[in-house]
């Protein structure tokens, strides 16, 4: 612990609105750092499932709405040392910027007043950048239109503009391009205490953001670079993004580095800054459009593109560690003074839930992102943004294709999320490339990467793939849809498909190993397995925030059980999966997008004991009896309504069974009320009932599996309204809840423990928590000693 | 067209030629540089080389004339993973680049593969041919690499770079033009002469400063400039650079050992010993000063790079020299060593401020 530090940090948590960022392995790595070097961790949180964990770092778990007057309050009540605002979003830096002269002496950490009111305070940022002599566009905030109205005469059009709301929000950014469409915008009903804000438009220009972390000794380090293939205009998350920026050359890298460390210097930030800029590559004309003094979006991307324990490292700069001196777990020394030099480029693509169009402008619209690693951008984009099994590329392109050329161009001039596609049929009609670079802003590189895959989908339509071509075909990313075994079959082939680390190859830090792969195109694979047994868990594709979150969950969980009872986990998935920190170089990850590594033969079948798959469908070679299907598969649902409910988890290993979570459920007055851990104030009526209908369920189930019962109370009887084979959603709450932890005990069960006969029915139902998680409306939470659950439960069935 | 490229150790890594269809063996070396393919390829410490460059897709962001570090390209060959076909400034293409240079280059190349294994079992020659049979591995193995690579390079006649301020004599063992830029952005007024220049014609040109280049190849190819080392130390202010700071430490009887992992990355962290200040600077070198004898010596370190510990920079304790093994001029990678001549530039005022100006007496 560095002295003179704070020894009792309040952790600002997210909150549950679906805009935040999912930044729950940051989270963890966060407080498990704190953990480890000593620090009393407290936490504020609207759902305490969102932690990931049992509550085993932290001294106090505080569930209510995140806002300043809770932190406020908690202040008040424990007086922490110091608060922690960086995983906590956008939110949690409004939270801090709103303290200012009320903490007293309690210290900010890894951000400050000034920086995080200037993310919030347009002019505040300009006024500081332009003191910086930093790069910064025009802009006025007032709510004079007189003001307003001279501003733009000055700067022309076409400009941004969007309202600013007290309460901190804005409407999101409107282009304007003229003054009837200014005038409309200015006519929109005016909402009291709102500001209008104008910009000096830079649509078109490229889009970057570097992510560097500081100490407080003023030293630096540039962490990562990301590129946007679409330009500024649209959405940074709705873009394809990839790193390293690979279009910028040494002056214009070396230009927005330095550009990045003076403005973190400048607000003087400790840990982590991302700092967004516009550059336009025909004037070389470039700004600063934003900066997040905080983990991001963009810091769980570097994290999965170099390696670079970011999270852990911000929490310990803000501590005071020097950069160079930074530890990982258990003391191990750690540089961060290390810039990643990355040998390949790992890309994210958005995902959007709906398969229709959907026109891109500058607010998100993406509901999810993939990620991809690959060596050169047309693997990287066959294997993300172009991989039909991710998103239906081939219908799309086949829509596209019925369109005449007017139609399409009207595609090219409002960019949708298929721009990738309109391109590659664009390309495909012989559109001039520089035109299409001119509208869309897409710079040529890229589409001369679409019209090399366009090309090469041709060759490979026709069949002329041969060991001619096949060199520059692997070259260009054909791995995987039938392609592999080409590539496996040819002795006289430049590479083959192997498996490649992610790690950054920079000489620093060569003794953090994490094991993180890729499959990929080369001539010898990285992966170096154990002599131990292993379980390989297939993890699934994440489409949703409470997805991201159940699968970060179930998998930590399976992969710790997995160590901790002598085998080796190997997470294979069609995207990333990054562990937390602790458990990273012990897990081996590999992301096969086109899931080839079956047919690599590289992990020899012997040593497989058993397979987890997230997915609902068996591969076709499958061996059954091998492969556990962990997702839920629903077997029975039965419509009944009912004030009253229970969901219990039953784990059994074909002959026996155990109950050691039961959720209670009850509707009253427009609302829903749930408790976890209800085991424990069942009455014995209720469990022998539910025992019985759990055997009757269970009468044809001779194997290991998981099980999840829905029962309704009518006419004073439970009835089995729905059944689940595999785990559902419920899971974080079950295993958060329950002192039983289910997945270790599905994992000894699945390795051949039993479950000893004849126990009693308490045994079964067997649940030694004191904390209960209340959920109410399915979004408000609190956590619950043992007596407040049984008033609460009191109240409830008056 | 497919080629290979062959190591001295037998092992061969298949690719597809580009560039120049020449056969050519040189010193491999891995480059970690993240951007400044311009640089790199015609940085006068490439003379000699087979350059790896690990980055991916390479070549997207163009080429600029206005980076190079030579008139001509020095390095024999390169060697590459991907590379991107088109650049977003609508320059000349990497790919046809090298055939405007005519250097002989070969893609899809396992660059991971071939880092490691020059990890593994350290820098080696290799060569870029057609065919891979024992014959072939058999010529590398008896190939001598010429020991005169700084002749080849340093500039055959003494050549000014005028400006109006200090003047400084920068002896050219493979001068990049970076120095020279940032010597003209501080107004120095620097003659340039070649490795070979004696002690008497360099003090005809009255300097008030000399600084000794980066340069190819190993210090102890060049024991004349050693001399003219000792002969000029005690009357002038001293800069050296990569191999400049090698020679340097050489002629103040330290000792000069090679790096378990060479340093050829553009953004690496070096140390200063004093303040603990971190800076990221540009790294193209294979040595490195013996830590065991510096005690013994009238230097003391000033730099350690933080990855491996090693000696960055020294400073005498009596003379004013200063040296560094990094590249403060950059070309490529982070400027955070700009300030390496702003100090020297100090250096020199503060001798001439002096009353006799005499170095003995600093």
């Amino acid at each position: 612990m560095v002295e003179s530090e704070p020894h009792s940090i309040l952790v600002i948590g997210p909150t549950t609105s679906d805009k935040n960022v999912d930044l729950s392995t940051a989270m963890y790595d966060t407080v498990e750092i704190l953990h480890q070097l000593g620090y009393k961790t407290s936490v504020i949180v609207e759902d305490p499932t969102s932690l990931l964990s049992s509550g085993k770092y932290f001294d106090r778990i505080v569930v209510a709405r995140v806002t300043g007057e809770h932190v406020l309050q908690y202040v008040h009540e424990y007086h922490p040392d110091a608060i922690l605002p960086t995983v906590g979003d956008r939110n949690a830096l409004g939270i801090v910027s709103s303290l200012n002269g009320k903490i007293g002496s309690v210290k900010i950490l890894g951000s400050n007043y000034m920086a995080s009111l200037a993310t919030f305070k347009r002019e505040l940022f300009i006024q500081k950048l332009t003191e910086s002599q930093l790069p910064v566009i025009n802009f006025v905030s007032s709510d004079d239109e007189k003001e307003i109205y001279s501003f733009i005469r000055s700067i022309g059009f076409p400009i941004i503009a969007r309202r600013r709301y007290s309460n901190r929000h804005s409407s999101g950014w409107t282009n304007i391009n003229n003054l009837f469409e200014l005038d409309n915008f200015m006519a929109l009903e005016d909402i009291e205490d709102s500001r209008i804000e104008i910009e000096r438009s830079i649509r078109g220009f490229s889009e970057y953001s570097f992510t560097v972390v500081r100490d407080k000794f003023d030293n630096s380090a540039l962490i990562g670079t990301i590129e946007d293939i679409e330009p500024i205009g649209i959405h940074h998350l709705d873009s394809n993004l990839i790193s390293p920026a690979i279009s910028l050359n040494d002056s214009k890298l070396q230009k927005m580095r330095t550009a990045s460390l003076k403005l973190a210097q400048a607000f003087d930030i400790v840990g982590v800054c991302t700092v967004h800029f516009a550059y336009n590559h025909k004037t070389n004309e470039y700004f600063i459009t934003e900066f997040i003094p905080r983990l991001s979006e963009e810091t769980k991307f570097l994290e999965y593109a170099t390696s670079y324990p970011i999270a852990t490292a911000v929490v310990e700069l803000s501590l005071g560690y020097h950069l160079d001196k930074l530890q990982l777990d258990g003391g191990r020394g750690f540089n961060g003074a290390s810039e990643p030099f990355v040998d390949h480029i790992t890309s994210r693509f958005p995902q959007w839930s709906a398969k229709g169009q959907k026109y891109l402008g500058p607010s998100k619209t993406s509901d999810s992102s993939i990620v991809v690693n690959g060596f050169s951008i047309e693997e990287v984009f066959n294997k993300g943004a172009l991989n039909d099994k991710l998103n239906h590329n081939v219908e799309r392109r086949e829509q596209l294709s019925k369109l005449d050329d007017d139609q399409l161009f009207e595609k090219i001039i409002h960019p949708t999320n298929w721009m990738l596609d309109v391109l590659i049929e664009a390309l495909r009609r012989k559109f001039e490339m520089p035109v299409l670079s001119e509208i869309t802003g897409i710079n040529m590189p890229y589409l001369t990467v679409l019209k090399n895959l366009l090309d090469i989908s041709n060759l490979i339509d026709g069949d002329e793939v041969s060991t001619d071509n096949i060199e520059r075909l692997v070259e260009m990313g054909v791995k995987g849809v039938g392609q592999s075994e080409l590539l496996l079959d040819s002795d006289d082939v430049v590479t083959k498909t192997v498996v490649k680390s992610k790690r950054s190859i920079t000489v620093s830090n060569r003794n953090y190993n994490n094991q993180n792969f890729f499959v990929t195109a080369g001539i010898k694979s990285d992966l170096k397995l154990s002599d131990k047994n292993k379980i390989i868990v297939r993890s699934p594709i994440i489409t949703s925030k409470t997805d991201i979150m159940v699968r970060q969950f179930v998998l930590m969980q399976l992969v710790q059980s997995i160590a901790q009872n002598g085998l080796e986990a190997i997470v294979i998935g069609r995207e990333p999966w990054t562990a937390p920190l602790s458990s990273r170089e012990k897990v081996i990850e590999i992301d096969d997008p086109y899931m080839e590594m079956k047919s690599l033969d590289l992990i020899p079948e012997e040593s497989i004991f058993k397979v987890i798959d997230f997915s609902k469908h068996l591969n076709e070679d499958d061996q059954v009896d091998n492969v556990f299907q962990i997702n839920a598969k629903q077997l029975k649902n039965v419509e009944m309504p009912g004030e009253i409910s229970l969901r219990a988890m039953v784990v059994t290993d074909g002959n026996n069974y155990l109950v050691p979570s039961v959720i209670y459920r009850q509707e009253s007055d427009g609302h829903s009320f749930e408790i976890s851990s209800y085991n424990n104030f069942l009455p014995v009526a209720d469990r022998s009932a539910i025992s019985k209908l759990i055997e009757q369920e269970l009468e044809d189930n001779n194997e290991v599996n998981v099980f999840n019962f829905e029962f309704v109370r009518s006419n004073d009887h439970w009835v089995v309204t729905k059944s689940f084979e595999g785990m559902t959603d419920d899971i974080i709450r079950h295993e958060l809840a329950s002192s039983v932890h289910v997945i270790d005990t599905l994992v000894k069960l699945i390795l051949g423990n039993k479950i000893e006969d004849n126990k009693t029915l308490e045994e079964i139902f067997n649940n030694q928590d004191n904390r209960y998680l209340l959920t109410v409306d399915d979004k408000r939470y609190n956590l619950l000693d043992f007596e407040s659950t049984k008033e609460q439960l009191a109240k409830l069935l008056k | 067209m497919k080629r290979y490229l062959i190591l001295e150790d037998g092992t061969v890594f298949p690719g597809v030629g580009f560039g120049s269809s020449i056969i050519t063996t040189g010193q491999l070396v891995i480059s970690n540089n993240r951007t400044g393919i311009e640089q790199s390829v015609t940085d006068p410490d490439a003379e000699g080389q087979i350059l790896a460059f690990a980055i991916p897709s390479i070549g997207s962001s163009g080429i600029n004339r206005d980076f190079y570090e030579s008139i001509n390209s020095q390095c024999k060959g390169v060697v590459i993973g991907s590379s991107s076909p088109s650049t977003i400034d609508g320059s000349i293409s990497f790919g046809d680049w090298i055939a405007s240079l005519g250097i002989p280059g070969i893609k899809n190349v396992d660059v991971r593969e071939l880092s490691k294994h020059i990890a593994e079992h350290g820098e080696m020659k290799a060569s870029i041919m057609d065919t891979h049979d024992e014959h072939a591995i058999d010529q590398i193995k008896a190939l001598v690499l010429p020991p005169d690579l700084v002749k080849r390079v340093s500039t055959r006649q003494s050549y000014p770079n005028p400006n109006m301020g200090i003047k400084i004599v920068v002896v050219d063992l493979g001068l990049k033009y970076s120095i020279l830029r940032q010597l003209s952005y501080r107004d120095c007024n620097s003659v340039i002469v070649n490795y070979n220049a004696t002690p008497e014609e360099i003090e005809n040109l009255h300097p008030d400063g000399i600084i000794f280049s980066n340069g190819p190849g190993s210090p102890s190819d060049i024991p004349q400039t050693i001399k003219t080392i000792k002969a000029l130390q005690k009357k002038y202010p001293i800069l050296g650079i990569g191999l400049g700071n090698l020679l340097i430490a050489l002629a103040n009887d330290c000792k000069i050992i090679k790096l378990a992992q060479p340093h050829h990355e553009s953004s690496l962290a070096v140390k200063e010993v004093a303040s603990g200040k971190i800076d990221f600077v540009n790294h193209n070198h294979s040595y490195t000063i013996d830590q065991k004898y510096i005690g013994s010596s009238d230097f003391i370190v000033t730099n350690i790079c933080v990855a491996d510990g090693s000696i960055e920079g020294i400073r005498h304790e009596y003379l004013p020299i200063m040296c560094v093994l990094f590249e403060p001029e950059a070309a490529p990678g982070p400027n955070d060593g700009y300030y390496v001549f702003d100090e020297f530039l100090d250096l020199i005022d503060s001798i001439k401020f002096q009353d006799d100006g005499g170095v003995d007496q600093w």
